[in-house]
Order: structure tokens, then sequence, then C-alpha cells
């Protein structure tokens, strides 16, 4: 049985969230180094949990296997925490409408499309607030609200793409992964070994 | 031209792409397919419109997706646009039992029925409208 450290599982966990990144994508989803992250991936490939395909990194099943059981472990206890699952519940609100205002995005042009980023905009920035208090039950969160930040920052310089683009940290990506995330944690992933 | 199912166009394109239709069950399924090389030469066939694994299929080149479930507003759909790839969401069968998706309602045998229609078949997307995307027997 591999031990799965803390650092470990994050790496892990950054490939289970993405489904497929690169080692850049990786730092940016864990705040790890460039060497850290590399050094964990290389292990992780002798370990048989992560493979390397043109570039990208994958999970394999035992690699899976391994952050599901991890959080499983880790967050357990957790999943009785009314306080969070209230949370949740209210995320899955701002969620419906965030999918919507994206899309939203994606297919107006001119003035309805910049009303529909400033609704993404109100709603991420509602979520950044929600995801620092959410820092208290699981301290990665807050890593979250810093990566919104900064694609925010991005975009207002001109980065137009760090909205919905899946090849940057964009807010889409970021908020994909807090979502596959989260429900993990809860015990309700979408992707499970057997499906 | 013979509609085999039909469903939620999630955007507007002229793209036209052709191929055997691939059931995909889980990621596993979309690795070994992806190590095949022949990823291009399908049209993928998933269950729900929030199956996320079907991420790396994109992120390599896959050329068109079919839903049985889910909607163009969901992190799939969102993929789909980003990546041009064309893609028919809660697909139904134009002929058979008729059966429809309803979320919480629908059991397996709506989806099998989809599955043992469209799998291996030759079809081409059809993402022209505006609303309707079509699954098109491409004849030989």
């Amino acid at each position: 049985m591999v031990d799965v450290t803390d650092d470990r599982f994050s790496v892990l966990n950054a490939v289970w969230l993405r489904k497929m990144a690169g080692q850049d994508a990786i730092e940016e989803c864990t705040g790890m180094s460039y060497h850290e992250v590399g050094a964990l991936l290389e292990e992780s490939i002798e370990l048989g949990l992560v493979r390397e395909l043109a570039g990208q990194y994958l999970l394999t099943d035992d690699g899976r296997r391994h952050v599901l059981e991890y959080y499983e472990s880790k967050y357990s206890e957790l999943r009785n925490n009314t306080d969070l699952i209230s949370w949740y519940d209210n995320f899955e609100g701002i969620n419906s409408r965030f999918l919507k205002q994206v899309s939203a995005w994606q297919t107006e042009v001119g003035s309805s499309q910049e009303k529909a980023y400033a609704r993404i905009i109100r709603l991420v920035e509602r979520h950044i607030t929600g995801l620092t208090e959410a820092s208290k039950w699981i301290a990665r969160y807050g890593h979250y609200a810093q990566r919104f930040r900064r694609s925010i920052e991005r975009i207002d310089a001109g980065q137009t793409e760090y909205i919905t683009s899946p090849m940057v940290d964009s807010l889409h990506n970021i908020w994909f992964e807090f979502h596959e995330d989260i429900l993990a944690v809860l015990g309700r992933p979408r992707e499970t070994l057997e499906s | 031209m013979t509609v085999l199912a039909e469903g939620m166009n999630v955007f507007e394109t002229d793209k036209k792409p052709s191929g055997t239709v691939c059931y995909l069950l889980n990621p596993q399924s979309v690795i070994s397919l992806i190590d095949s090389g022949k990823l291009r030469e399908h049209i993928l066939l998933v269950r729900g419109g929030t199956t996320t694994f079907l991420a790396p299929a994109l992120t390599m080149g896959a050329i068109g997706i079919i839903t049985m479930s889910g909607a163009p507003e969901s992190h799939l759909g969102i993929l789909t646009r980003e990546f041009q790839t064309p893609c028919v969401m809660t697909a139904y069968l134009t002929e058979g039992s008729g059966s429809r998706y309803v979320p919480g309602e629908t059991d397996d045998s709506h989806f099998d029925e989809i599955v043992e229609a469209l799998n291996g078949k030759n079809v081409v997307l059809d993402c022209s409208d505006e609303a309707v995307g079509k699954v098109v027997l491409l004849e030989e």
C-alpha cells in the first residue's frame, strides 16, 4: 500500500480535478514549486499512480483509487457537518447561475455579452467570499480564492482567455475543479472507480 | 437522409464530423481510446452531461460528442464550445420506444436503448441548427 502524504495528495488531486494536466497547471492548482511538483510527479509515475501522455499527466486506476480513499479517510467526519452541507447547498445555487452566465458569455455578443461578464464577476466575487469562509473547514479552499483573484486581475489586464479557456487557469477551470473537489469532500464524486 | 437521433445542439456550427459511434462508459475507456490512436475516427457517446472524464478526450482532439442527458449550460457544454467540438446533448432516438430523458425519472432501459441503436454506427453530426443537433446515419 502506497502512503499518500498530504503533498502527494495535493499533486494527485490536482491531476484528478483537472482530469488531464500539464506540470504548469499542477503548479497553479497546488501552489507548489516546479521542482516540488516535478519530483512528486516522477515519484507517482514510479509508483504507478500517474502516467504521462503527450506532455500531460493523468491518473491511473490506482491513482484514482488513492485520491478517492484519501477523501474518504480525511473528510468522512466533515460529511456530517451541517454548516458545511448548508454552505454547499448555497454553492449549488450559485453554480447554476455561474454556468448559465458563462454559457451566455460564450454565445452572446455586444452588450448582452458584457452583462453576462459582469454577472460572472459578481458570482465569482461572492464565491471568493464563500471560499474564504469555507477555508476554516478545508484549508486549501483559500488557494482557490487566490487563483480566482489572480485570474480576474489577468482578465482586467486584457487576457480574456482567463474567463473560460480550458488551456489556462481560467475562471471556469478553477470553478470546475472546485466543484469536483467539494463533491468528493462530501462523498458524492461524479467520477468513481466504476463510472 | 436517415436521422437516428436528435438532441439539444450546444453550439451552431458548419462542422460535420463523421465517424463510428463509440460508447464510453468510464475514464478507463476514454484513456484506452486515446491510447489506440483512433480517437478522431469516432463520435463519442456518453451517458451524462456531467461526464467530466471526457476532458482528456477533448484535450486530445475529439471530433464530436453525443450525450444522453445534461444541458448545454453545463461544464461539458462549456468545454465543447471552447474546444469547438460539435456536441448533441440529451439525445433521443427518432424511432423506437419514444423514450425521453427526464431528470430523476429515467431508468437504465432508456440509455441502453440508445447505446444499442447508436454504438458502432457510422454517423455524421449535423449541428447547423441553432437549437437541434442531429445524429445522421452515414449511408454506405
